[in-house]
């Protein structure tokens, strides 16, 4: 072993913090506002901005730990009431540790339920999966009736272009969307390090950094959702990313050797869906430029 | 023929009768009118894109996606979708039966589940086999109208999930055998490596709890992405 590889498990972790956090956003009036704003252990949302006018709501969700060790588990539950409009994203990236030697799972599970005629993006920073780690990490989307949704989930194994690669431990991603109760698309993907997965051209063909764009194009016609379609094949280009549209769901799968080439991806792409899935100008959040 | 012999025959793991068993070859018969030889699963796309160049690496794509995918989605759905045709629960057929489709990752893949399970669902009528499914309009998969077929030819769950299997190795081989195209003999080959696996495959399907099931990886979903706006196409998928 050497110093480097010890170094994946900070010293100053602290041990078993779980942590929830409950948030609900309203329409009141031509605001969207955090009408509900509980949280258990270190995960909170600070206060809500509103840079692009009262009626979107941007949450930042701060987790000052900053990852996960054995035993952590966190609980995100947000409620979009029908109205609202929310874009949340996290100020930095999450991480997932090395696990103790006979430690328990690394557990992060959120729940987002879209109300009929609500719209929430859910556009976090990706997740370093450290070497030696054991994550469980699950985002369920309930959707109502035309509630929109536009968001990705963003996950990298191993640190640091290599230096420190995800050789041993597992990752479990789960992404399940219902609509009006029933399931629309669910996505399960174990990782295991040692498991041919990792290299093979149907699994991650050797790429560590692995995103799921997925938006919501019900309020779109067929021939609006094929431009669209075609515009975002335009955008991706290459090999390494495949989008489709399936019974009304934008899906975009990337992999990447990069975590930061392709957070730079999601983010043009994001930027450029947002007018016809969301109805709104372009806009950067602040905190991804510090 | 000695008593031992038809003790073995008749006392199998599938526990298949004799015309059970002739049921279940006719289900799985690639002249089985339903067009699932237009199908290739994003087989067609890594073979234009230079992943697939030769048997080996048509082998090593297949048994991956035999391993994975098929072992830990499709199969384990198989199985609990005969087991709700077999105790007449339409509620549980249904839930699976959505959850089916909504694991299909990309358009054609929907799209060919749905086809292939309508125009199954469509011939069984024809032949006036009563099933289970009630959502006359509502898509459905083709694993679900398999189940039902198989239930209905009293063709036991594994027995049915090795037959599911079998169909679908052998579509494969007529894809890469059309569209690289790979020999007769080399396919026959890959078929005889893979066999083998078959039961070892249908054992971990099996023993899967719900909340294991499913392994979907970006590179297929790439794969049979991309295959939609490949520019020269024998397959729809």
């Amino acid at each position: 072993m050497t110093d480097t590889t010890l170094a994946t498990c900070p010293k100053t972790a602290p041990r078993e913090w779980p942590a929830s956090l409950t948030l609900a956003l309203r329409r009141d009036g031509e605001r969207t506002v955090l009408a509900r704003n509980r949280h258990q252990g270190p995960l909170r949302v600070q206060r809500p901005f509103h840079p692009e006018g009262p009626g979107c709501c941007h949450l930042y969700l701060l987790h000052p730990p900053g990852g996960l060790v054995s035993g952590d588990r966190i609980d995100i539950d947000l409620d979009a009431g029908h109205g609202s409009h929310g874009v949340v994203t996290t100020p930095s990236s999450g991480k997932v540790y090395r696990a103790a030697p006979t430690g328990e799972a690394q557990t992060q599970a959120t729940r987002l339920s879209i109300a009929d005629g609500a719209r929430l993006e859910w556009l976090p920073q990706d997740t370093i999966v450290f070497d030696n780690a054991r994550g469980v990490m699950s985002l369920d989307i309930d959707i109502q009736g035309s509630g929109r949704f536009l968001g990705w989930e963003m996950v990298c194994l191993g640190r640091a272009a290599g230096q420190h690669p995800f050789r041993s431990g597992s990752l479990t991603q789960r992404l399940s969307i219902r609509r009006n109760g029933r399931p629309w698309l669910i996505e399960r993907t174990p990782i295991h390090a040692d498991s041919s997965a990792i290299s093979a051209p149907w699994g991650l063909d050797g790429k560590p950094a692995l995103a799921t764009l997925a938006g919501t194009l019900t309020h779109l016609n067929d021939s609006e959702q094929r431009e669209l379609l075609a515009e975002v094949r335009e955008q991706l280009g290459g090999w390494s990313a495949g989008a489709t549209v399936t019974r009304d769901l934008l899906l975009v799968r990337l992999l990447h050797s990069d975590a930061e080439a392709l957070r730079h991806v999601l983010q043009r792409l994001w930027q450029h869906l947002r007018p016809a899935l969301m109805n709104c100008a372009p806009s950067l959040p602040r905190i991804w430029a510090t | 023929m000695s008593t031992a012999l038809t003790a073995a025959i008749t006392t199998t793991d599938t526990g298949l009768d004799e015309l059970a068993l002739v049921r279940l070859l006719h289900l799985v018969s690639p002249a089985l009118p339903i067009g699932a030889f237009a199908w290739s699963q994003g087989l067609e796309s890594v073979i234009d894109n230079g992943v697939a160049t030769d048997a080996d690496s048509i082998e090593r794509w297949v048994g991956g996606i035999l391993r994975h995918n098929l072992t830990h989605l499709d199969l384990p759905l198989l199985l609990r979708l005969h087991c709700c045709a077999l105790h007449q629960d339409v509620a549980a057929l249904e839930y699976w039966n959505d959850y089916a489709l909504a694991s299909r990752e990309t358009h054609e893949l929907y799209q060919e589940d749905t086809q292939l399970g309508r125009a199954l669902w469509q011939l069984l009528k024809r032949l006036e086999i009563r099933t289970h499914w009630t959502g006359t309009d509502e898509p459905i998969s083709l694993l679900t109208t398999f189940a039902e077929a198989a239930v209905h030819a009293r063709v036991p769950a594994r027995a049915t999930a090795i037959g599911w299997l079998w169909s679908w190795l052998e579509n494969q081989m007529a894809v890469a055998c059309k569209a690289l195209p790979l020999g007769q003999t080399d396919a026959q080959r890959i078929l005889q490596h893979l066999m083998p696996e078959v039961p070892a495959c249908i054992e971990r399907a099996a023993a899967l709890n719900d909340d294991e099931l499913g392994a979907s990886y970006p590179g297929f979903a790439i794969v049979c992405s991309n295959h939609e706006t490949q520019y020269s196409r024998l397959f729809r998928s």
